[in-house]
């Protein structure tokens, strides 16, 4: 129970310490609920739009998780691709690099025109956005697989499948896991951002649309609340991420054994 | 309900003049373009100046909130759209419409002209249309709740490229912008107007908080007297303004200026402003826009419409 309460109990208290000092600037600064509502008017904003708030919710998340997946896998193979030949990484790594320069706002127009509107333009600006950190922190991994184990593999006559699936992806998971929670965050980014100009519109509209529709109408108190939704959306993922990280290395790499 | 006087004069003129100019911020809601023509020839007739007025002209852009900008003080004046006023006034704003340069509202849903479509109920009807819009706004949200059906046409974000490459049928479209820079590059465009649906707010609506008014009458009073001179000015002579803007808005040649700037004339000049003159506002007009976007839901009740204006003294 100490335990738990030590765990828990700092994280909380100061979130509620946040919660009141976020209610005394609004009450001692007057600032009016266009700029910056309350707590209770976000907390109503849920309550009110309940409804349109999950629909939009279970739209984000379905292209955020599809978008990570793919930038998972995709990126674990592009990344093990460049990890197979140095004269491969010196190719193919500065386009990769493109990836995480491009800002996503100023070509997401584009991914409508390429892909359509809804799920499959925001699942390919989610990628987009979110595998550069996989491949990455894939190549890294496999990179430092300790020469000893590279050279056994060799005089045991193990060839190039049977050393990156049974030597350099295990030696490289935990820093894919790293990437992956990096990947995780920039998902829902991605995915966010995305909406904005390639989402559906009224009631079919995702987290994106209403975030973008509820500025426009002043509606400050519904676009906190989607924003806050969208962020339990982001640890959300993380989470499970960290999860799965935990029980593919629990029992044999230090960084997770806690 | 009274409809008053046809002087240019908001508030009364305050006795002496100051000779050191006011200096304020005018926040515009977009780019210098011939929705804005009347205020850049206050600025190169020497109109402002004249008025005792150092105004700052400062563009908007994608993301700039004007309404907001003037109601949180940062700004003295700003140009907003009619409906923009009740919303925010509805959440706590308190901003006052000294000026209405659109008399009827500029926006529209645009097709290619060999669509097929006649008018927006069937647009809206079509199964296989998607449809740009913020469908936030209210003039969508009045078309929608005019003309949509269900499994009718689909909303999606507001996307131009999208529908230059064809995967959307409609867009919504400020007339004197989008459908004037496609017939230039040979896109022949038609234009539903939403005021045809009897939506009709007034738009770019010169504003400032009511703070602001209730401690500088004489600079409002000045600020509106300006507005008519230089509005009066640009739609008989707009060449020389449409050439400065268009230098301060590159995207925007002059011959773009031109077209944008000769659409726009009726939805200025009509038979209430030859009558009250150019801007002028009416108690009825804002109360009808007020109980449409109650019946809409974007906003929570219909305000006393004769304190969000000023007109002839009130």
């Amino acid at each position: 129970m100490n335990g738990f309460l030590s765990r828990v109990l700092p994280p909380a208290l100061v979130f509620l310490a946040f919660l009141l000092l976020w209610s005394g600037l609004i009450r001692f600064l007057d600032i009016k609920e266009y700029l910056l509502p309350s707590p209770l008017q976000v907390l109503e904003a849920m309550r009110a739009d309940a409804g349109l708030l999950l629909a939009a919710t279970l739209r984000t998340m379905f292209a955020t998780v599809l978008g990570f997946l793919v930038a998972s896998v995709v990126g674990v193979l592009l990344g093990s691709l460049l990890g197979v030949s140095r004269w491969l990484e010196r190719g193919l790594y500065p386009p990769t690099l493109l990836l995480q320069m491009v800002p996503l706002i100023a070509i997401a127009p584009l991914f409508v025109v390429w892909f359509g509107f809804g799920m499959r333009s925001t699942v390919g600006a989610t990628v987009v956005v979110a595998i550069f950190p996989v491949i990455a922190n894939t190549l890294g991994g496999i990179r430092s697989t300790p020469a000893e184990h590279r050279e056994l593999f060799r005089l045991l006559g193990a060839g190039r499948w049977a050393t990156w699936w049974k030597l350099e992806l295990p030696s490289a998971t935990p820093a894919i896991v790293t990437g992956l929670r990096v990947a995780a965050g920039l998902s829902v980014i991605g995915a966010i951002t995305a909406e904005f100009v390639s989402g559906y519109t009224g009631d079919q509209a995702p987290l994106g649309s209403l975030i973008m529709g509820s500025i426009k109408t002043f509606q400050t108190d519904l676009m906190f609340a989607a924003i806050l939704i969208s962020s339990g959306v982001g640890f959300l993922l993380f989470g499970i991420v960290n999860l799965v990280g935990w029980l593919l290395l629990r029992r044999w790499h230090g960084s997770d054994r806690s | 309900m009274l409809l008053l006087g046809c002087s240019a004069d908001p508030v009364p003129e305050a006795g002496g003049s100051d000779p050191s100019p006011e200096a304020v911020t005018l926040q515009l809601n977009w780019l210098p373009e011939p929705q804005f023509g009347g205020i850049y020839q206050a600025e190169l007739d020497g109109v402002f100046a004249g008025e005792g007025l150092d105004v700052t002209i400062q563009p908007g852009a994608a993301g700039v909130s004007a309404p907001q900008l003037a109601d949180s003080g940062r700004v003295e004046f700003a140009v907003v759209g009619g409906s923009q006023i009740l919303q925010l006034n509805d959440r706590g704003g308190d901003l006052v419409a000294l000026f209405a340069v659109y008399q009827h509202d500029p926006h529209g849903i645009m097709v290619r002209a060999d669509s097929g479509f006649q008018n927006l109920s069937e647009l809206w009807a079509d199964p296989e249309a998607t449809i740009g819009c913020e469908a936030e706004l209210a003039f969508v949200r009045e078309i929608d709740r005019a003309f949509g059906v269900e499994d009718g046409a689909r909303l999606v974000a507001y996307n131009l490229p999208a529908f230059l490459a064809g995967t959307q049928q409609a867009t919504q479209c400020f007339v004197t912008s989008e459908p004037v820079a496609l017939e230039l590059d040979g896109i022949a465009t038609r234009v539903f107007m939403t005021n045809e649906s009897g939506f009709d707010p007034y738009n770019t609506v010169l504003v400032t908080r009511r703070a602001y008014l209730d401690a500088a009458p004489e600079t409002c009073a000045a600020m509106v007297r300006a507005f008519t001179r230089g509005w009066e000015g640009y739609l008989q002579a707009p060449e020389r303004t449409n050439a400065e803007m268009s230098r301060l808005n590159p995207g925007m040649s002059p011959k773009a200026m031109a077209l944008s700037a000769s659409r726009q004339i009726p939805l200025i000049r009509d038979e209430t402003t030859s009558r009250l003159g150019l801007g002028c506002m009416t108690a009825e007009r804002w109360r009808d826009l007020a109980e449409r976007l109650e019946r809409l839901e974007l906003i929570n009740q219909v305000p006393k419409v004769e304190d969000m204006y000023r007109w002839k003294g009130r």
